[in-house]
Formats: C-alpha cells, sequence, structure tokens
C-alpha cells in the first residue's frame, strides 16, 4: 500500500543543480526512501576511455588542414547567409529545450548517447557537440547554447543513468564520488577496527600485576619510605 | 580570435563549471544527507534532474510509471496544480487567471509526447542489456515525417541518426497514453482538496531573491514550483496582446 506523504514543496532556482539537490531533500524529507529515487540496479558498465589510433589520426588529419584566413566570413555574399548568420529558429530557451529534449529521448538519439557514454566521451562534450551543432545549423544562437548545457547535460546523464553506465561528467572523473565513498568506508572501517580491538581487549581489572618486575628489596623500601595514605575516616579517628 | 573560437571556448568554460556545479552540489546534499553514498546521492540528482528538465518526460520515455506512492508520482503531483489553476495563488492574480484557461487546455503535452516515445526508447536501453524489456503495447507510428539535421556532421558523428523521427503532436500523445494505459500523472480530480502549500503565494518558496516573479516568463527558471515544470512549453506559446 502506498503511503501518505506530503505534496513537494514547489522550488524554483536558477539552476538545474540547485533545484535537483533542494527536490531530493524535500523527497527524503517528505519520507522517501534513496532507494525509491535512485534504486540499486547492480554494477554499472565503465564508461573508460580507450586510446584509439584511428580517431588520433583522424584528428592529426583535421588539425592539418588549417582554418579560415582571417576575415574570409566577410567576402561571402550577404544574399546568402549562413545558418548562423540568419536569425535563430528558437530564441526561447524554454522551447529551444524542447526541441532538444524531444531530439534525445528518441530511440535512435538514445541508443547512440549510451554507446558514446560506454565508451567514455563526457557528459559535458556530447552536449557541447550537440548544442554547437545546433547552433551552426541556425537552430539557436549562441546565448541559448549557452543556457541550454546544463539541462542539456542532466538529461544526457538521466540516460546514462538508466543504461547503467558509469560516464565521464567533464573530461576524465569516472571515479569522482567513488573516492569519496571510499574515504567514508575506510574511516568507518577503521572504527569498526578499533572498536573491535577494544571490545575484544582484556579488560584492565583482569590484567595481573607482575612483582618481578622489581626487586624485593626496592619495593619494602619504597613500602616503607612512601607516606601512608589514610582514609578521611582513619584521619578523623586519629 | 575568431567567432566560432570564441564561441567554443565560452562553452568549454561553462561546461567545465556545470560540471563542478554539480559535483560540488552532490557534496553539498552530502553533507546533510548522512549514510548514503555519494555516487547514490548524485544518481539521485542526475534522475531528479532530468524529471525537472523534462517535466518528467524523461522518465515517461524511460518507462517509468508515475503512480501514485511512486516518487514520480510525487514529483509530478506538483503539475497536476496548475490544472486546476491555483497553484500560483492569491500572490500572482494574473497567472491565476491564466492557469485556468490555457493552461487547463494545455499543461501536459509535453508529459504526453513523452510518454509516446516511451516505449519505443525503453526498448533502446534495453539494447545494453542491462535493462530488461517492459511488456508494453507498441507506440503508433510518428505522425511527422523524418527531420536529419546536425547529427549528420562531423562533429557529432557519434549521434549520426539522431532525429529521424519526431512524434508529432498532441492527439498522437494522447492516443499513445490511451493505449498504453497506465496511472495517469498530473492528473486531478476536480473536486480534489489541494493541500495548504500549493495555494501559498509563489514567492514564498522562492529559494533565492534573484528571482523576480514579474519577468517568470522571460527567464529559464527550474524547480517544481517553475512555471516551464508546470505547464510546458504550451505555456509560453500563448498569444501576446501587441502594445500599441
Amino acid at each position: 500500500m502506498a503511503k501518505d506523504r506530503r505534496p513537494p514543496k514547489p522550488i524554483i532556482s536558477k539552476n538545474v543543480s540547485d533545484a535537483s539537490a533542494d527536490i531530493l531533500l524535500d523527497a527524503l524529507d517528505a519520507g522517501f526512501d534513496i532507494e525509491e529515487i535512485a534504486p540499486e540496479r547492480g554494477p554499472k558498465v565503465r564508461g573508460e576511455r580507450k586510446f584509439n589510433q584511428e580517431s588520433l589520426d583522424e584528428l592529426v588529419d583535421m588539425s592539418g588542414t588549417g582554418a579560415a584566413i582571417p576575415g574570409q566570413s566577410l567576402t561571402n555574399n550577404p544574399d546568402t547567409p549562413y545558418a548562423w548568420e540568419k536569425p535563430a529558429t528558437f530564441s526561447n530557451p524554454r522551447e529551444a529545450l524542447n526541441e532538444i529534449t524531444k531530439l534525445l529521448l528518441e530511440p535512435e538519439a538514445m541508443k547512440n548517447i549510451v554507446r558514446a557514454l560506454a565508451n567514455g566521451a563526457s557528459v559535458g562534450d556530447l552536449a557541447s557537440a550537440v548544442l554547437y551543432a545546433k547552433f551552426f545549423e541556425g537552430e539557436i544562437n549562441p546565448d541559448v547554447m549557452l543556457l541550454l548545457i546544463e539541462p542539456t547535460m542532466y538529461l544526457m546523464m538521466a540516460i546514462g543513468e538508466e543504461a547503467n553506465i558509469k560516464y565521464n561528467i567533464d573530461n576524465d572523473d569516472l571515479d569522482e564520488f567513488d573516492e569519496d565513498d571510499e574515504d567514508v568506508q575506510n574511516k568507518i572501517n577503521e572504527f569498526k577496527t578499533v572498536f573491535e580491538q577494544i571490545k575484544n581487549s582484556p579488560s584492565v581489572k583482569n590484567v595481573s600485576m607482575d612483582n618481578n618486575i622489581l626487586p624485593q628489596e626496592i619495593m619494602e623500601q619504597v613500602k616503607e619510605k612512601s607516606p601512608q595514605l589514610k582514609s578521611l575516616l582513619d584521619k578523623g579517628a586519629a | 580570435m575568431g567567432l566560432f573560437s570564441k564561441i567554443g571556448k565560452a562553452l568549454k568554460k561553462v561546461v567545465k563549471k556545470v560540471g563542478k556545479g554539480i559535483k560540488k552540489v552532490v557534496k553539498k546534499v552530502g553533507k546533510v544527507v548522512k549514510k548514503v553514498t555519494k555516487s547514490k546521492l548524485f544518481k539521485a540528482i542526475a534522475t531528479i534532474g532530468a524529471i525537472v528538465v523534462t517535466g518528467g518526460a524523461a522518465l515517461s520515455a524511460f518507462g517509468a510509471t508515475g503512480g501514485a506512492g511512486t516518487f514520480t508520482g510525487w514529483m509530478m503531483s506538483k503539475s497536476a496544480a496548475i490544472t486546476g489553476g491555483t497553484l500560483f495563488g492569491q500572490g500572482a492574480q494574473g497567472l491565476a487567471g491564466f492557469g485556468n484557461t490555457v493552461t487547463q487546455l494545455m499543461s501536459k503535452p509535453f508529459e504526453y509526447v513523452g510518454s509516446a516515445i516511451g516505449s519505443g526508447a525503453r526498448a533502446v536501453t534495453d539494447f545494453t542489456g542491462i535493462t530488461t524489456p517492459a511488456p508494453t503495447t507498441p507506440a503508433p507510428a510518428s505522425t511527422t515525417a523524418a527531420k536529419s539535421s546536425f547529427w549528420d556532421t562531423k562533429a557529432g558523428k557519434f549521434v549520426s541518426t539522431v532525429g529521424t523521427q519526431v512524434v508529432g503532436g498532441v492527439a498522437t500523445g494522447y492516443a499513445t497514453q490511451e493505449l498504453l494505459g497506465g496511472d495517469p500523472t498530473g492528473e486531478m480530480a476536480g473536486l480534489a482538496v489541494e493541500g495548504r502549500s500549493p495555494l501559498d503565494p509563489l514567492a514564498v518558496y522562492a529559494p533565492t531573491t534573484t528571482i523576480s516573479l514579474n519577468d517568470v516568463y522571460g527567464q529559464l527558471g527550474y524547480g517544481t514550483g517553475d512555471p516551464g515544470f508546470q505547464a510546458s512549453a504550451e505555456l509560453f506559446r500563448q498569444e501576446t496582446l501587441g502594445v500599441a
């Protein structure tokens, strides 16, 4: 039977990260368990980068083709402008975001994204490529492009999570959160070990004193010369 | 430096910043929520982020149901409030009136579209062999023609086949929803009694003062209280009055 939980609080933030964090805290506060929000689905596929000589050669070839001569764009006929020189199709970021979301949630697109993430491409690089290409095609203007980086990254991250892939967010940071988790786990283990040691160690009461450490003569001298300690009751009687 | 170099640099800079922001937020939440590993928190934040961005379409696309008691259903229940036009409360009279008319008719096309793509998209995640195929009715064929695009460019070669289909129209989405069945997310019965919080003025919950309520439609905000999350894109395709 479904639990009766309080409704979510309306949250507005200027960035997705803060909004998500606030909603997560709100959900946990409302009684959700982290497993209900992000259920565990076994070990993830590691999206590790692999060296590919073919790709490197292609990149080298591309970099060797040269760049445009300064001012070359100004020689273009004004009657036939480039796509990105015309007014953008979407100037409203919300509309542009919906368009991009629709494209990314297409089965074929998702398939490609999942494959790319599994091959070690970072979410940031994928989002950049998609948005840059959208700008180049004249669908969005540069401002909208920059505004849409974060939501696009989040969408791709969700696709990666759904496919149970351990992916890079930006460059090579595959084990970013694992290291922290490992630190915490190590500390917990350390504490447990120490606790067990204390628990299992013989108690102080059971430790027998070794009377043979000092020679018997010296012990007697100490007894003689040391002040006699009396209890308060003894002092009173004296 | 040319235009494209500048744009490329800006893009790289923002991506780096966003990446850092994501990690920072996970660490911040990790300080509040103890006993949960950061990788788990990251997963939760990524999932919630996608729901926020797409208005639930992402999860529908993955085949998740927004039934009562589930996290998705809980989160999307905020989206339902707008159907009654009561969400914006007394604090914003103009918006409240608006919510009663246009948004009532067009509040969830994007969710429906998400459901429409859902059955197919789920199959795609199944191709990895990690998720198990869900027994769903196949979605009806897309109504619009293929739309080839930038994905074919060299820069986006890895995602080259994207954009071959655009699921079109509210009608198709609605029909799919009917076919697929499941719990209707974001719908509320006419006599349903709202909790107190959705009736409060919007400003009460805005965590930062940097958001201007007068200009809320012009800004790209995120969250369960954001009008974009509430009403999806259709809210912003309203007819506007010309100013003389």
